[in-house]
């Protein structure tokens, strides 16, 4: 079989083919032409099979967990909590964005969802406190890439699948990068409080104060502490723990804070529905494309041609970061994982790297890819909700940008930031 | 998406795309709000899983089962819809740098093509269908087949949004059309 479907799939791509047809119809013309009859027919039932699996339940269930705790009004009272931490220190909304996001990571597991929720609340108060609206923007861009790394995560769940990889391994792994990107950033806002001479959010809040504010969000809190001590005291699975997730925010905002009506449910449904479809629907594509990649011998291909570079697997984890950083400006990181990750992620276990410690680094750069131009998903979601202009809001995050370099090239030379905890726990030997 | 030329009718082109419109404007809403439903009914299958394991200690094979029907069905119900309203992810930015009417023929040419696949998927779909006549669901008492019937259904309505996609791009190269937008460099119509 030759491997034309797959530069007919880059030019498709390339032409603007959404991502999901482009990865049927690349091997699909390909196929044809080369007369591969029974291949093709083989395509409907790899895109079914792809689809029809019991974990990727669990991407429907986290974007509705998310999307009922951000219409519920959970959003304002973790910013109130982080607020009642941080908000005294100079530049303290800003280190509240930061805090929050990091807050909502625990919950939301998407970069987007963070973006819109923290960027819609944060970015006018900011303004109002004094700060410049592209330098607001920026900081919820670059907070918001935190989302998908500390668990849940919903790229995590698609390349555990896709990759057939311990999804709870993959979410332990995502803790200490996603904590040291925040403290990262919170260090690098202070530094650049100081220069500009941001203000300051609020009086220093005494500790009952700080206990009101944690009571406020004690039940949100509690959601990412429910996941994990489920999932790892072996009561439910990550995909039940998805599920667990959805009816918890969904008892809360219904009944508990009474923040939502029954009457709006039926957007928040509708909205899961078309993302985790439009999503899904990539995912089966993206195995379909990843079986043909398999039976092309390509992968092996590429491995040959990487180890003809150099056999030092840092280095070609550096390299590899270039090639993701740049692959990350132009792909949506879910489409991105689901592509790369069949093709890569083989050729570096073949050459020592521990497949969760590579599952990592491409869910990071990845991830930062977001908030990159031209294509960065993050940097579009807070242009629309702080109405400032994509390149200014650009040339205020390549401070934080900075940052989030610094965290992957940690990420990559020293594997035991990804793997100590995922030891800990029993899920890598 | 507006294309140039005057305001003036074009009953070949506007007679079968009041048609099509009618039809899969409903349809893929239909399909769109069954899937919200069925995520619904998904919550409900994995929590009820869950707590017969911990209360009774029993596993519900056949919640399990169920949850990935309504998964799946869920997914390939939204594929017409998130198609027709242009919500799948693409790379706009060098299709977008193109000149009008090189998009344009660009545009027409990668809906053809994904018109194509549909096209093609479709016909396999039917024998993929009557396998399912053979093999029974591992944990629910139903033929394949019926779960399996999803899959035409979805490919023939997204062979009708493409049609109805195709023959608005061209009639917008002559007329404009306001409801057209672009997912990359493939069109959509854009949702109320």
């Amino acid at each position: 079989m030759s491997t034309a479907f797959f530069w007919i799939f880059v030019m498709l791509l390339a032409l603007g083919m959404p991502v999901v047809f482009a990865l049927l119809v690349g091997p699909g013309l390909s196929l044809v032409l080369d007369d591969q009859r029974p291949y093709f027919a083989a395509l409907l039932s790899r895109l079914y099979n792809g689809i029809d699996s019991f974990p990727l339940l669990a991407v429907p269930f986290f974007i509705l967990a998310g999307e009922l705790m951000n219409s519920g009004g959970i959003t304002a009272r973790i910013v109130n909590f982080s607020q009642s931490l941080v908000g005294h220190v100079r530049g303290g909304l800003a280190q509240v964005n930061i805090l929050s996001a990091m807050l909502f990571a625990g919950i939301s597991g998407s970069a987007v969802a963070d973006a819109s929720a923290i960027g819609k609340m944060l970015v006018p108060a900011m303004e109002a406190n004094g700060y410049r609206r592209s330098f607001a923007a920026a900081v919820t861009a670059a907070a918001a890439v935190i989302g998908p790394i500390i668990p849940p995560s919903g790229i995590m769940i698609l390349y555990g699948f896709v990759m057939n990889l311990s999804i709870g391994a993959l979410f332990a792994a995502g803790i200490v990068p996603g904590v040291l990107m925040g403290l990262g950033l919170m260090a690098v806002t202070r530094l650049l409080a100081s220069r500009y001479d941001l203000p300051v959010a609020a009086p220093r809040a005494t500790w009952p104060e700080r206990g009101r504010a944690f009571r406020g969000a004690i039940l949100a809190l509690l959601m990412p502490l429910i996941l994990l001590g489920g999932m790892l005291g072996g009561i439910f699975t990550a995909t039940e723990a998805a599920a667990v997730a959805a009816a918890y925010a969904l008892v809360v905002t219904l009944f508990v804070l009474r923040s939502l009506r029954v009457r709006g449910l039926k957007e928040i449904f509708v909205a899961t529905a078309v993302q985790s479809g439009v999503i899904l629907l990539l995912v089966g594509a993206a195995v379909t494309f990843g079986w043909l990649v398999t039976m092309s011998g390509m992968a092996e291909a590429m491995a040959a041609t990487l180890v003809s570079i150099t056999d030092r697997p840092l280095l070609l984890l550096l390299l590899l970061n270039l090639l993701l950083f740049f692959l990350g400006m132009f792909l949506d990181a879910g489409p991105a994982i689901l592509i790369l990750g069949p093709v890569l992620g083989p050729v570096f276990a073949s050459l020592g790297v521990d497949p969760i410690h590579f599952a990592m680094i491409m869910c990071i750069n990845l991830t930062v890819g977001l908030a990159t131009p031209p294509m960065g998903l993050v940097l579009f979601v807070v242009a629309s909700v702080a109405n400032e202009r994509v390149e200014r809001i650009v040339r205020a995050l390549l401070p934080f940008l900075a940052v989030h370099l610094v965290v992957i090239v940690a990420v990559t030379c020293f594997p035991a930031l990804t793997l100590t905890i995922p030891r800990w726990l029993g899920f890598v030997q | 998406m507006n294309g140039p030329g005057p305001h003036r009718p074009l009953p070949l082109l506007d007679r079968p795309i009041a048609v099509l419109a009618a039809f899969n404007a409903p349809v893929t809403r239909a399909g769109r709000d069954i899937a919200a439903a069925l995520i619904g009914c998904m919550v409900v299958l994995a929590v009820a899983q869950i707590l017969s394991r911990a209360i009774f200690s029993h596993t519900l094979d056949w919640a399990e089962e169920l949850a990935r029907v309504a998964l799946v069905w869920g997914v390939l119900l939204v594929a017409p819809y998130a198609y027709r309203s242009g919500a799948n992810v693409a790379i706009g930015s060098f299709a977008h740098a193109l000149p009008p009417r090189f998009l344009a023929a660009c545009s027409a040419a990668l809906n053809l093509l994904v018109a194509w696949i549909c096209v093609m998927l479709l016909l396999e779909s039917f024998e993929f269908w009557r396998r399912g006549l053979s093999l029974t669901a591992s944990a629910l008492p139903v033929r394949m087949s019926w779960i399996y019937s999803i899959v035409p259904v979805a490919l023939a309505a997204l062979v009708l949004v493409s049609a109805e996609l195709v023959l608005r791009l061209l009639r917008s190269l002559v007329r404009p059309d306001p409801e057209l937008t672009l997912a990359g460099a493939v069109p959509g119509i854009k949702e109320d």
